[in-house]
């Protein structure tokens, strides 16, 4: 079986149980129009963040080598790589012995780079790649090579998405269930993500962090003006950050920013300073889209999990 | 005589309608003496927000049941069953023949059968009452209800019409305020969760009414109509108290049971050393 199709099988673990495909926008045009009105406040008069976001993208989180030295793709290479992530998309027969993947119909990765047309999510260090330890890079390497080809003796050596536990933080990209919400009273943020109803609690009433690990850590909210400030430590030392297995220690603190410029986006900079991992703090700038006429759906995993038998001890 | 009578009916009516009110401000606010008036959020709706969580021993067994020994051995008295009231109403759940027989090889086969043990969704009502807390986040057109078992959430979509495209583990939640209650219709949930341990169960014709009411700073009055015509012979009704969780900087942790329950449900895939 190729890495392709064991990737296939890792992802349906959590596909299975989704109810239904998402409840999908009605159309770009309301977005648009969303974009041009302003961002509302709560009658506390605080900036209100509330609603249906996504931060899908087919931009990635670090530079490819064919930009290398390129912070932004012109017009003409942006129709390419929006051209060619479309051509990707294409349900084609598995190979021999592989079980093949779902049809496309069930992922939902996005069609277009972000809105800036920049070559990486990351926008510091300046060569938009991660800046990894030697320890850090190790761990990516290994991690890497294993993820959708195994040995996988237990349940330990998977991915902790395909147990059906969580994608960690930053969790704003994924390859379906892209859909978060943001509730906002006074005194707490939450942010409750369709994929694996995965759930942030953020006070904002100053109280100081705690010193129980999570996985995905704790939250501490202020406003600074109008931006939401973000400090979250605490996190459990064995998470990935994204599917190539790059890493996220216990030493990790993280650092949101999250300002809505207008009723349609929100812009989120979220920054990782994670020292047994990472050389240097990284910084990624995320541009959130409102999702309107929608509401989440449950998902849930775990309770329709049907993958297991063909990954584990194999 | 005539305006006299008139006088007793009036009198009657006017003493049935102050009756009437006690009986309403009565209804909620049990054993809080004067009604209690519940605070408004900033946005004007009553204030449930909280982290809230029942003190019983509902999730156990929803009738009253005595102590007994737990179901493994080598636990002792520290997870034995403490002996407890139930929270139904009359302590009868009014199965229909053939669904009284399956309750009672629920509660025999518990192990291997209550979803709580696999780390699954506990769907409404057992959420409200598994000995966890839960956190009420209010916004006036959504109200998030977050459990801290399993990470299981639920949205309450106020004065909303929508329904679910499927049935669901947590269904689907329709709110209102009447008065200072809010009231939670709930439908679209799925066959596969129970009430609790003894093995009480539905099936996916399921339909919760759910009444929060605040009755004091630190209490909130839980109730739950119960529907199924799949397995009861009639609608009944669960009560009790929710309590405030006090404690300074009181919060809601990650019970991400699925690294709990790997070793149960794949143990037997493990790669074994030599083979």
């Amino acid at each position: 079986m190729n890495k392709k199709g064991y990737l296939a099988v890792v992802i349906g673990v959590a596909l299975g149980a989704a109810s239904v495909a998402c409840l999908t926008p009605k159309a770009e045009g309301q977005r648009t129009a969303a974009s041009k009105a302003k961002a509302a406040r709560t009658v506390w008069g605080d900036p209100d963040l509330r609603g249906v976001w996504t931060g899908s993208s087919i931009t990635p989180l670090e530079r490819a080598e064919e930009f290398a030295g390129r912070e932004f793709l012109t017009e003409a290479e942006t129709a390419a790589v929006e051209e060619r992530a479309a051509r990707d998309r294409v349900d084609r027969p598995p190979r021999p012995g592989d079980p093949g993947t779902y049809n496309q119909i069930w992922f939902d990765p996005a069609s277009k780079v972000v809105p800036t047309r920049r070559t990486s999510l990351i926008v510091d260090p300046p060569d938009g790649r991660l800046p990894f330890t030697e320890e850090g890079r190790r761990h990516q390497t290994r991690s890497s090579a294993r993820y959708g080809v195994g040995p996988r003796d237990s349940w330990l050596d998977l991915d902790t998405g395909e147990r059906c536990l969580t994608d960690g933080l930053p969790l704003y990209w994924t390859g379906y269930n892209n859909n978060y919400q943001i509730f906002q009273s006074r005194d707490y943020v939450v942010i409750l993500a369709e994929m694996f109803r995965d759930r942030r609690i953020i006070p904002l009433d100053g109280r100081s962090h705690g010193n129980i690990p999570q996985w995905l850590g704790d939250s501490r909210g202020r406003w600074e003006g109008d931006t939401l400030v973000v400090e979250t430590n605490g996190l459990r030392d064995d998470t990935w950050l994204d599917r190539k297995g790059s890493p996220m220690t216990d030493a990790a603190t993280l650092t949101e920013r999250f300002r809505r410029v207008n009723y349609g986006r929100l812009e989120i900079d979220v920054t990782v300073n994670d020292p047994k991992a990472y050389t240097r703090p990284w910084t990624v700038t995320l541009t959130q889209l409102i999702v309107l006429n929608t509401e989440l759906l449950d998902y849930h995993c775990l309770d329709n999990e049907k993958d297991a038998k063909h990954l584990v001890g194999k | 005589m005539r305006n006299r009578t008139r006088g007793v009916v009036v009198v009657v009516a006017a003493a049935a309608a102050v009756a009437g009110i006690f009986a309403l401000a009565g209804n909620s606010a049990v054993g809080q003496g004067p009604a209690y008036k519940t605070p408004r959020t900033p946005e004007g709706q009553p204030d449930l927000n909280g982290i809230w969580q029942a003190f019983n021993t509902a999730n156990w067994d929803i009738l009253d049941h005595p102590a007994r020994q737990g179901p493994v051995l080598a636990l002792g008295a520290a997870f034995s069953v403490p002996a407890g009231l139930g929270v139904v109403e009359g302590n009868e759940i009014p199965y229909q023949p053939a669904a009284a027989t399956k309750k009672k090889e629920n509660g025999e086969q518990w192990l291997k059968l209550d979803p709580e043990i696999k780390c699954y969704m506990p769907g409404v009502p057992r959420a409200t009452y598994m000995p966890y807390p839960f956190q009420i986040v209010q916004t006036p057109s959504h109200i998030l209800i977050a459990y801290e078992f399993a990470g299981a959430s639920r949205t309450i979509y106020m004065n909303s019409k929508t329904q679910s495209p499927v049935d669901t583990w947590m269904g689907h939640s329709l709110g209102r305020w009447e008065g200072d209650t809010l009231v939670v219709d709930v439908t679209s949930l799925n066959d596969q969760t129970w009430f609790d341990r003894a093995g009480d169960f539905h099936s996916e014709a399921l339909h919760v009414v759910e009444r929060y009411t605040r009755v004091g700073p630190d209490t909130l009055r839980y109730e739950a109509t119960i529907e199924d015509p799949k397995v009861f012979t009639r609608p009944w009704k669960m009560s009790m108290p929710l309590y405030r969780r006090l404690e300074k900087n009181a919060q809601l942790f990650e019970y991400k049971c699925v690294e709990f329950v790997e070793e149960l449900m794949y143990g037997h895939l493990r790669k074994q050393p030599g083979k």
